[in-house]
C-alpha cells in the first residue's frame, strides 16, 4: 500500500500541529513583523563612533547655537548650546530637525536653464551674458535675505562694478534697522502683530526674559502669542498703525478710547517699554515712550549697513534679478518682484536649494547647499543690541554640482577667491579689531578676542564673537524709522473688494505650534493653499468650510480652500504670505 | 492487518508532529541566522593581557554623558601605526585599515530596530552594573565569534546581547522603570 494522498494531509496536519509547539510561528511572526524597517531605501543611521559637533543655526536670523549628536559623520540629533548668548540653550521647532532639510525631494540638485539641466559653466556663460547686455536703464539686482553678512560683502562689490548694480533685500530683513532691542531689562512690550512668543528674534532670549515683562498683543486674529500674552487688544485689520496713534495721545491723555488708555496704563506702570511691530505710528509711539537709546529699550549698535528695500526698487527697472533664496523664513513675495522686472525681457536666477518658492519663476536655477552642508557664516542675531559674527560649519556632506550663492556671484565677478576666503578676511578683521568678547561652544566659557591665539580655528570649532557695546553718539527717537509688522491697507474695502486679506501665521516647521505648544484645530489641518475665514464671513459670502475657493485682489487672483475657523476676525480672509490688501473670496 | 496499517492515521501524525519538532526546535534556529564574521580577527585577551588595556580604555563615556561605542580607527592607531608583531593577521589589519585610515566595519552584535534606546551611562553611573554582567566574558575572548544575523529582520540574534526578557528581568529585580516607554522612544 503506497502513499496516499490521505497519508500526506495527516502527515502534514501532524506537522502543523507540532509547529505550534516550536519558535518558529513566533519568531517569524515577530521578524516579518519588523521586516519593512530594513528594506533598501529605508534611511538608516549609520553606526560609528558617537561625536558631539558644533555649528551655527542660520535658517533663520536668530543665530542660535547648535550642539550635534553625531555617529560617524552623520547628525543625528541637534540641541541647543547652554549658555548661548543669543540662544540661551534654545533651539526652535525648525532648528531641532534642520539636520532633516537635506533629505528633501523637492531640492535642486543640478543647474537648470529654463527648467532644464545644464553645466554650471553654461548657466554661469547664460548669466554673465545676461548682465552684459542690460543697458544703463536696465540694472542688475540682487535679493539678499539677509544683508550684513560676508556674502553680502561679496554681492555689493560685485554690483559696484556694474553700471547699475542694486544690492536690494526683501520687506522686513532688517526690521528695526541699526537696533537691537535690551530684552533684558524691557518691562513691557506693545507687540503690534509681532509673533514675540512665537519664534520672534531668539526664541531662547525672549523666553529666558519672559517673566520680566509685559507682553500686549495688538492683532486682529487670536494668534499664539495673543493667547499667551497678558493682553490681548483685537483691532480691525490695518488699523494698528490708527491705534499705534491713540496709544501715544493716551500716554498724554489726550484720547477718550478705552483700550488705548488702558494700553498706556499698563506701559507707564512697567518702565521701560517698547512698541514694536506696526509701521510709522510705532516709531512714533517708541520716541514718546523714551524707549529709544536708552536701557531696556532699542539701542544702537556698530554693524549696520543700509539696503535698499525691493520695495522702493522703481517697477519695471530690473533687467537681471539674482534671487538667494537659502536663508529660510517667509515666503518672497513673487507678485512684488514680478513687478520690478521689465517685462518680457528680464532674466531671473534662482541662488536657492529649493525647487519651489522662486525657482518656480526663474529662468536659472544654481542648486545652492542646503542649511548644514557647507561652511557658512551667521551675522548679528536678531535683536542683538551689540554686533556678532559667527560660522556655521558643514555637518553634512554635500551631493556634488551645488554651489554657494556667493560663490556663484564671485565667478561671475571673474573673482578667484572663494566664498570661505572671504569667511576667513571678516575672521582676521575681527582679530585684527581685538574688539568684543568670544563665546566658545564646547566649554560654555567666554574670553576676549585678543587672548584667543587663533580665531578662525576657535570659529570653525563653534563659536560666537560678540561686539563691545556701542555708547557713543546721540540717539533720537526719530532714529528708529525702520520697523517690522503690517503696513496698513493700501486701499479701503470696496464693493468688488469687500474683505481684508491677512497674514497668518506661517505654516510649520518657521511657525510651528511646538514652540507656543498652543493648537489651533483650524492650524493642524491647514493645507498650503487655506484662506481661514470667520464662519459668518464664510457663509456670507456663499461659502461653506472645505470648499474651494478663488481669492481676488487689485494684485491678482489665487485658488485656495476654505477653512471656517471663528479666530479669524469676521471680515477678513487669512492667508500665509500675503500682505494686507483688499479682496474678494467667491466660490471656484 | 498489522498494528501499522490498523493506526496508520495516528502514526503518521504523530511522525509529522515529531518532525515538526525536531525541526522547529534543531533546525530552525540555526537556520534563521546568518553567520558573519568580523573582519578582523580581533583578540580582547591580547588586549587586555599583553596591553594592559582595561574595558574603559576603549569603551569609554565621553564627558557629555554619551557612549563612545566602538573605538574608531583614531584609538587603534595610536598603537598600531606601526605593526604590533609579524602575524599575517596584524600585517592585513595595518594595510586593509590602518595604512589608508579607513574605518574597520565591524558587525555589531547589539543591532536592535532603532525604537529601542538603551543608555551606557544609566547601566554604569545609577546602576553600577559591571560589564560582565551583559556582555559575560567577551572581555577575555581570544576571538570575536562571527555576528548572528536575522535573515528575515536583519537584526541581531548574537547570544552576547540581552533579549528584551532579560532587560524586563532585571528592572523586575531591580524595581527599575520598567514600563514600554522606558526603553521604546
Amino acid at each position: 500500500m503506497g502513499f496516499t494522498r490521505r497519508d500526506l494531509l495527516t502527515f502534514t496536519g501532524g506537522s502543523a500541529a507540532g509547529l505550534m509547539f516550536t519558535p518558529v510561528p513566533w519568531s517569524l511572526l515577530r521578524d516579518t513583523a519588523v521586516l519593512s524597517e530594513n528594506w533598501p531605501g529605508v534611511p538608516q543611521p549609520l553606526h560609528g563612533e558617537i561625536r558631539t559637533r558644533y555649528s551655527t543655526c542660520t535658517l533663520c536670523p536668530a543665530g542660535c547655537g547648535v550642539r550635534a549628536r553625531c555617529v560617524g559623520d552623520r547628525p543625528v540629533s541637534l540641541a541647543g548650546v547652554s549658555g548661548h548668548p543669543a540662544s540661551r540653550g534654545v533651539l526652535c521647532p525648525a532648528g531641532l530637525v534642520g539636520h532633516h532639510l537635506a533629505f528633501c525631494r523637492d531640492r535642486a540638485a543640478e543647474p537648470l536653464a529654463n527648467g532644464r539641466p545644464v553645466a554650471i559653466e553654461r548657466a554661469l556663460a547664460g548669466v554673465s551674458a545676461a548682465i552684459a547686455a542690460c543697458g544703463a536703464r536696465e540694472s542688475v539686482a540682487i535679493l539678499d535675505p539677509r544683508p550684513g553678512r560676508a556674502a553680502s560683502l561679496v554681492y555689493r562689490r560685485f554690483l559696484a562694478g556694474l553700471p547699475s548694480g542694486v544690492h536690494c533685500a526683501p520687506p522686513n530683513a532688517e526690521p528695526y534697522g541699526a537696533f537691537g532691542i535690551d530684552l533684558e531689562n524691557t518691562r513691557a512690550i506693545l507687540s503690534f502683530g509681532a509673533p514675540v512668543l512665537d519664534g520672534w528674534l531668539s526664541p531662547g532670549r525672549v523666553l529666558a526674559n519672559r517673566s520680566h515683562f509685559q507682553l500686549i498683543q495688538v492683532e486682529p486674529a487670536y494668534s499664539r502669542t495673543a493667547s499667551l500674552a497678558d493682553l490681548w487688544v483685537p483691532v480691525l485689520p490695518g488699523s494698528e498703525d490708527g491705534f499705534a496713534a491713540a496709544v501715544a495721545r493716551a500716554l498724554e491723555g489726550e484720547t477718550s478710547d478705552t483700550h488705548a488708555t488702558e494700553v498706556a496704563r499698563i506701559l507707564l506702570r512697567n518702565k521701560p517699554a517698547i512698541a514694536v511691530g506696526g509701521g510709522a505710528a510705532v516709531a512714533t509711539l517708541n520716541a514718546k515712550l523714551g524707549s529709544v537709546g536708552r536701557p531696556g529699550g532699542f539701542l544702537p549698535r556698530r554693524d549696520f549697513t543700509p539696503v535698499t528695500g525691493i520695495a522702493s526698487v522703481p517697477d519695471r527697472s530690473i533687467g537681471v534679478l539674482l534671487i538667494e533664496e537659502t536663508a529660510g523664513g517667509e515666503p518672497l513675495p513673487w507678485d512684488l518682484l514680478r513687478r520690478k522686472l521689465i517685462p518680457q525681457d528680464s532674466v531671473v536666477v534662482a541662488l536657492t536649494p529649493w525647487l519651489d518658492g522662486c525657482a518656480r519663476h526663474a529662468d536659472y536655477v544654481i542648486p545652492a547647499p542646503m542649511y548644514l552642508e557647507s561652511l557658512d557664516e551667521a551675522p548679528t542675531p536678531a535683536g542683538s543690541t551689540v554686533a556678532g559674527f559667527s560660522l556655521s560649519p558643514a555637518l553634512l556632506t554635500a551631493p556634488p554640482k551645488l554651489t554657494p550663492p556667493a560663490e556663484f556671484v564671485l565667478r561671475l565677478a571673474h573673482d578667484s577667491a572663494t566664498y570661505p576666503d572671504i569667511l576667513k578676511q571678516r575672521v582676521a578683521a575681527i582679530k585684527k579689531d581685538g574688539r568684543g568678547t568670544v563665546f566658545t561652544y564646547p566649554d560654555a566659557k567666554s574670553a576676549r578676542v585678543r587672548d584667543i591665539p587663533d580665531l578662525w580655528k576657535a570659529m570653525l570649532g563653534g563659536a560666537v564673537w560678540l561686539d563691545e557695546p556701542l555708547h557713543s553718539g546721540t540717539v533720537r527717537g526719530a532714529d528708529l524709522q525702520v520697523c517690522a509688522g503690517p503696513p496698513g491697507p493700501a486701499l479701503p474695502p470696496t464693493p468688488e473688494y469687500p474683505l481684508l486679506l491677512i497674514a497668518a501665521d506661517n505654516p510649520p516647521p518657521h511657525g510651528s505650534p511646538l514652540m507656543s505648544k498652543l493648537y489651533r484645530e483650524s492650524g493642524l489641518r491647514r493645507p498650503a493653499n487655506a484662506a481661514t475665514v470667520h464662519p459668518k464671513t464664510g457663509r456670507d459670502q456663499g461659502l461653506e468650510d472645505g470648499a474651494r475657493a478663488i481669492v481676488t485682489s487689485p494684485s491678482g487672483k489665487f485658488p485656495v480652500q476654505v477653512i471656517f475657523d471663528a479666530a479669524v476676525m469676521p471680515g477678513a480672509i487669512e492667508v500665509v504670505g500675503q500682505a494686507i490688501s483688499p479682496a474678494s473670496i467667491r466660490r471656484a | 492487518m498489522t498494528v501499522f496499517q490498523k493506526h496508520r492515521g495516528q502514526i503518521l501524525f504523530v511522525a509529522g508532529v515529531l518532525v515538526a519538532l525536531a525541526a522547529g526546535w534543531r533546525a530552525f534556529p540555526v537556520l534563521r541566522f546568518q553567520r558573519v564574521p568580523q573582519p578582523v580577527a580581533f583578540s580582547h585577551k591580547i588586549h587586555t593581557d599583553k596591553a594592559g588595556a582595561k574595558c574603559e580604555d576603549c569603551h569609554f563615556l565621553r564627558d557629555d554623558g554619551a557612549w563612545a561605542g566602538i573605538p574608531a580607527m583614531d584609538k587603534c592607531s595610536g598603537c598600531h601605526a606601526q605593526p604590533m608583531g609579524t602575524s599575517a593577521e596584524e600585517k592585513r589589519f595595518i594595510d586593509g585599515y590602518v595604512t589608508p585610515g579607513r574605518e574597520v566595519p565591524w558587525q555589531v552584535y547589539s543591532r536592535q530596530p532603532e525604537n529601542v534606546y538603551f543608555s551606557h551611562a544609566a547601566h554604569i553611573k545609577l546602576a553600577h552594573l559591571d560589564c560582565r554582567q551583559c556582555h559575560g566574558a567577551q572581555g577575555e575572548s581570544e576571538t570575536l565569534g562571527p555576528a548572528r544575523v536575522d535573515r528575515i529582520s536583519g537584526y541581531s540574534g548574537s547570544p552576547h546581547f540581552q533579549d528584551m526578557n532579560a532587560c524586563e528581568d532585571c528592572h523586575r529585580q531591580r524595581g527599575a522603570a520598567n514600563s514600554c516607554l522606558a526603553c521604546h522612544k
